[in-house]
């Protein structure tokens, strides 16, 4: 036997003489020994240690979610979409009838933030009546500077109009499901099903009747548009989906890719609590 | 074409010749005081009556695309036959649903309908098809208001976004493109179904 290999789990068998399992049974009884020794009359906190000055981890705020906050949250839904218009047409990309679009859908998702400001108030809650701040923070600040240097400012706006409007729907489809009241599922469904025309609306508007269906619907491919942005399609699934919403936007570097977003529906942490004002 | 149309479409009831059809909202009209959190997940009984007449509608509408289908050219004829697949998926999901099979379309509906259908002429094919998806999105949003149960709600919520799609996508076809009123708003009333044979 030679000492030329070290010791591992895989030689052990092979490669322990009489010695060597001496010396092996002589730490381990040391190692044993020592934990035995650490292990006891021991007190104080028991969670990991932290490192620096940082202020204490506090658990979670335990927040209800009922109609009303799930009502707020559609009025900042709607606002947002009402807010991205108006940065939108400030950009000055517009033209023509899509411009015209534009303006009858801000104007339809400020009608919807009314209605849902009035359910809330009707269900004993007070009334959002400002944007979604997450989404605002973490989808559509970063959305529109990405967009702001742009190589095709008016595509990419065009395609996060669409995407939002396709989020707007879902997140009232997802509400139609969870809201309590007959009233609110009814506004919630009329909502989503506005908001699918906008999607469609705007398809038909900038790209034509080539849109009209997505390809994956026939069994084909769903591929990239020549600028490897996203193609949109007026009817895009057969079920109207709840999935998140991608969106390629922005500059193509050296590779040709652009910067993609993701879209979600809200959640726990983009809900608009009762404690939230 | 104007608008008008959608005028004689929205009297629904004379479009789709469906005088004879009984209204199942009394067996459903209790739903109103449901809420979602004491809501059932599973269709109630009353919840069935209604989702097998959407059933059926669903399935005249297969059938009546696939009428369209077949005389339409081109893209149009292609169109036709996704939103056909389209409405079958619908009626397939809502058998799966209350567990019956998919297999009787209302044939009052299938019938006053099926001479708009069965059209080469595209924008004619489109304004039938446009009014029918209206006419679709505000029946079954009706039925919404009254299920009593989760999946029933759910689904429909599912449906009427992708139907609703359909519909602007033919006020289009149909000639109505700029009209920001035709591709957005659905004016029509909902049909009166029965969950039993037409």
């Amino acid at each position: 036997m030679t000492d030329a290999a070290p010791l591992s789990t895989a030689n052990l068998d092979a490669r322990v003489g009489r010695r060597q399992a001496l010396r092996i049974g002589g730490l381990s009884v040391s190692l044993a020994a020592l934990v035995a020794a650490c292990g006891t009359d021991r007190s104080g906190d028991t969670a990991p240690g932290r490192v620096g000055n940082a202020d204490p981890i506090l658990p979670p705020p335990d927040y209800a979610v009922n109609d009303v906050v799930l009502l707020r949250t559609a009025s900042s839904v709607e606002l947002t979409a009402v807010a991205v218009y108006a940065v939108i047409k400030g950009l000055g990309v517009l033209e023509g009838s899509t411009a015209d679009l534009v303006d009858r859908i801000q104007a339809d998702h400020q009608a919807t933030a009314d209605k849902m400001a009035a359910l809330t108030e009707a269900a004993g809650g007070t009334a959002w009546t400002d944007t979604n701040p997450w989404i605002m923070e973490r989808v559509v600040e970063p959305i529109v500077e990405t967009i702001s240097t742009s190589d095709d400012v008016a595509r990419d706006v065009i395609n996060f109009a669409i995407t939002l409007e396709n989020l707007a729907a879902s997140t009232q489809q997802l509400l139609t499901g969870i809201l309590g009241e007959p009233e609110q599922r009814l506004a919630a469904a009329n909502a989503s099903t506005e908001e699918s025309r906008h999607s469609a609306a705007l398809v038909l508007n900038v790209f034509g009747t080539s849109n009209r269906f997505s390809p994956a619907l026939i069994g084909e491919e769903v591929a990239r548009t020549p600028e490897n942005t996203l193609a949109m399609y007026a009817i895009n699934t057969t079920f109207g989906s709840l999935a998140q919403q991608e969106l390629i936007v922005g500059e193509a570097d050296e590779n040709g890719s652009r910067t993609t977003f993701l879209l979600a529906t809200p959640a726990a942490n983009s809900l608009i609590y009762e404690e939230l004002s | 074409m104007d608008l008008d149309t959608t005028e004689r479409a929205s009297s629904r009831r004379s479009l789709f010749g469906l005088g004879g059809i009984v209204a199942a909202g009394t067996a459903v009209a209790i739903a109103s005081s449901t809420t979602a959190a004491a809501a059932p997940d599973k269709p109630t009984d009353a919840d069935r009556v209604a989702l097998n007449a959407a059933m059926r509608l669903e399935l005249s509408a297969r059938d009546l695309y696939q009428l369209a289908a077949a005389d339409l050219d081109g893209d149009v004829a292609q169109l036709a036959s996704v939103v056909a697949k389209n409405h079958e998926a619908y009626a397939q999901s809502i058998s799966g649903t209350i567990g019956t099979s998919a297999n009787e379309r209302n044939e009052a509906v299938f019938n006053a309908q099926r001479s708009l259908f069965a059209v080469s002429d595209a924008q004619a094919f489109g304004a039938a098809a446009w009014t029918f998806e209206n006419t679709a999105v505000a029946t079954h949003t009706e039925l919404l208001d009254n299920y009593e149960s989760i999946d029933a709600i759910k689904l429909t919520a599912s449906i009427i976004t992708t139907e609703s799609r359909q519909a602007a996508v033919f006020a289009s076809l149909a000639g109505f493109a700029s009209n920001l009123d035709a591709m957005l708003d659905n004016s029509a009333a909902p049909l009166e179904l029965s969950g039993g044979a037409a």
